[in-house]
């Protein structure tokens, strides 16, 4: 299979946005106020109050609720349906279409994305894995938290694509190793979105 | 979005005279009163010519043992298979968009169980039919892009190729290997009330369902299994593998790279190009994928970028290259069509192929099969008249009640008027317009299509179908998988086979052991 950069490039969001909503669903839901207005901060939300953020994560006429990450995620999956295997295709086609808004069926739905994404070749896998972890290190950065065993992981993944002569992150890639700024993190990331456009 | 790919979904099937079809079963007593020594198939006799029952070529044995297949079943578990059918094309995302459906919704195309069955001897005359057919259209497409014999021998009017919107100018004296300029086509075939096979129309440009043909037999393959293997059915699984073939022996390269480019994922058709992308194992790409460079044709991938040396495009000649035709085309590849020009790439089907297959032109393509084959067309035409000709005009005027008119450059079933179900108002206003400008438009006879046994929600019913079988076309080649897609009028009374208006499909089965 010859992997288009377009390709990459859904399989790459594909992987951020079911790791976002992964994240997402497992704070939901929210029982005190504090915690659910840290949470919307974080994201630039101004909501105060756990039971309306809970609401609102789920309304599907909220642009950030999961409902409509996922909305996003099945477009990238009908985007990659060249590529994708039939069954795994329509594996995803049938979690992503049989989904409720309840947390705990969110959560299983994307494990079972990903698990199926990660069967189907090396290339799926690393673009897949390398959204997931460019958005855990958003979320990470956002949160405050210790970012070194993601860096670990993300210097592996940052290799590997080097073997594909995407060399050409490396340089902003040190960088943002060494600087967990939000500038380091977007100039990283801007240029990785350059990548799939050459 | 191409033409063809859209016609599948909103097709020009008003040849058919507006007549009930006969209602068959009683629902509720399926298995009380019908079994197969009474004859489930003969309860459907009617005044259309029914596939399983009128062929007087046909010792009828596929047709007995799906008779007697059907009879030990209840119309319950009929149902049931035919809503596993469904199943299996929701959870595959067999699906396709309506266009202009404001709800957006994904509609899977209904399946009818029952199959269509083709006697070997009869497919032998359609696949022949089909080729002499199809290389009879290349030379003409080669001979009006070259030396325009056929033109000078005033055997078609100059001013109708000169002045179709779809002829190319770009592509005169571009010649192509082994002149082939319609790598696939599909041929829309239909069957009278003798049993007769007409050709309809040529698909020329980017005719679709050729997904739908295959996944209908996988279907059929898990939900009746065993009849499947009693009737020793002739292959269709292998269409992808030779599709792939045919376009390689296409390309002057040794090993060439193709690539099949799609408008995107809102087109209608965009799950066949998937289907077909990732069954021969190339790329499905849109435009944003492609790029020229020193007239070369380069896909960019994650390895960096890859000479393209084919594409199998799904979009239409306007759409192709913003630099050669629209220049507000979103969906194209800049500078492709100077890359073709130089022969650095193949386009399947060549740009300017759309000519051959216009209603205008279609006339004369009995002609053609003589004049470049010195062959007499084995499939007929429907007879048509061209009202650019004073004689046709003057029937044509006289007769509207009785005739379809047809926009000789329109597609889709529009700008039409179907003479029997029209009213006095409509026949006066095509009269008005036929009067002004004859030259655009042509009429045919109403031809009533053949009925074949379809499962409904009241039991087992005839149905109007048609037949559109794939030619593939290389220089060393030509290619029919024996079978095509069958399209039928799953609504009762109605005549349109189209699926965005509850038209659906049927596998078609040829068999080897029909004739005794």
């Amino acid at each position: 299979m010859v992997l288009l950069n377009s390709s990459a490039h859904q399989i790459y969001w594909l992987g951020r946005y079911l790791m976002r909503v992964q994240f997402a669903a497992s704070h939901l839901p929210f029982t005190q106020d504090e915690e659910a207005t840290n949470f919307a901060a974080a994201f630039g939300l101004v909501i105060e109050n756990a039971e309306l953020l809970n609401h609102y994560m789920l309304d599907k006429k909220q642009t950030f609720s999961l409902l409509n990450q996922l909305v996003i995620a099945k477009d990238n999956i009908q985007e990659l349906r060249g590529i994708l295997s039939s069954s795994a295709y329509a594996e995803l086609n049938n979690v992503i279409n049989t989904l409720q808004g309840q947390p705990e069926i969110l959560r299983r739905a994307v494990e079972k994305c990903t698990q199926i994404l990660e069967a189907e070749n090396e290339d799926v896998g690393l673009f897949l894995y390398l959204g997931q972890k460019i958005e855990q290190f958003d979320i990470e950065l956002r949160f405050g938290q210790d970012l070194s065993a993601l860096v670990s992981e993300l210097d592996v993944l940052v290799q590997r694509l080097g073997g594909l002569d995407w060399e050409n992150i490396d340089q902003n890639w040190q960088v943002l190793k060494h600087q967990f700024t939000w500038d380091a993190y977007y100039t990283f990331t801007q240029q990785l979105e350059n990548m799939f456009e050459v | 979005m191409s033409e063809q790919e859209h016609e599948l979904h909103t097709e020009n099937d008003f040849f058919i005279q507006e007549q009930t079809t006969k209602a068959l079963i009683n629902p509720t007593s399926f298995l009380e009163h019908i079994s197969v020594q009474t004859n489930l198939f003969e309860q459907l006799k009617s005044q259309f010519f029914n596939e399983m029952l009128d062929d007087v070529t046909s010792n009828g044995a596929a047709s007995k043992k799906i008779e007697q297949w059907l009879s030990i079943r209840t119309l319950d578990e009929l149902k049931e298979l035919n809503a596993q059918a469904k199943q299996h094309f929701l959870y595959h995302g067999i699906t396709f968009n309506v266009y202009g459906d404001k709800e957006g919704t994904e509609r899977t195309i209904p399946f009818d169980l029952i199959p269509r069955v083709i006697e070997k001897k009869q497919w032998e005359k359609i696949a022949s039919g089909c080729a002499q057919r199809v290389k009879a259209l290349n030379y003409f497409l080669d001979d009006i892009y070259h030396g325009q014999h056929i033109l000078k021998e005033q055997l078609i009017p100059e001013e109708q190729i000169m002045g179709n919107e779809a002829f190319q100018p770009h592509m005169l004296k571009h010649s192509l290997k082994g002149k082939i300029y319609s790598q696939i086509s599909g041929i829309d075939i239909i069957r009278d009330g003798e049993g007769e096979f007409f050709v309809l129309e040529d698909n020329l440009r980017t005719p679709s369902g050729v997904s739908y043909m295959i996944e209908s037999r996988k279907i059929s393959q898990q939900l009746m299994p065993e009849l499947c293997a009693a009737n020793n059915l002739q292959g269709i699984e292998h269409y992808p593998k030779l599709l792939k073939e045919i376009l390689q022996e296409n390309s002057p390269a040794d090993l060439p790279f193709i690539v099949v480019l799609t408008p995107g994922r809102f087109n209608s058709a965009f799950y066949e190009h998937a289907f077909l992308a990732r069954e021969m194992d190339v790329p499905l790409v849109t435009n944003r994928d492609l790029f020229v460079e020193n007239d070369q044709v380069f896909v960019k991938t994650i390895r960096g970028r890859q000479k393209v040396d084919v594409i199998y495009r799904r979009l239409d000649d306007d759409f192709l290259d913003p630099l050669a035709f629209r220049p507000d085309s979103a969906l194209g590849v800049a500078g492709l069509m100077s890359a073709y020009l130089q022969k650095n790439v193949v386009i399947a089907n060549a740009p300017g192929t759309g000519v051959a297959d216009d209603k205008s032109i279609y006339p004369y393509v009995d002609q053609m099969i003589q004049y470049y084959l010195g062959e007499t067309p084995i499939l007929k035409n429907v007879p048509t008249y061209q009202c650019r000709k004073d004689e046709h005009l003057d029937y044509v005027l006289s007769n509207l009640d009785q005739l379809v008119v047809k926009e000789a450059q329109g597609s889709g079933g529009y700008g039409m008027l179907i003479g029997p179900q029209a009213s006095a108002c409509e026949i006066e206003e095509f009269r008005k317009k036929l009067i002004a400008t004859p030259h655009m438009y042509i009429a045919q006879p109403t031809l009533a299509l053949s009925v074949a046994p379809t499962l409904t929600t009241a039991g087992v019913a005839e149905r109007h179908i048609d037949l559109r079988p794939f030619v593939l076309s290389s220089p060393y080649r030509t290619e029919i998988v024996p079978g095509g897609l069958t399209r039928v009028a799953m609504q009762a009374g109605s005549l349109v086979v189209n699926s965005s208006q509850g038209g659906g499909i049927k596998d078609t089965w040829v068999v080897e052991t029909l004739h005794s």
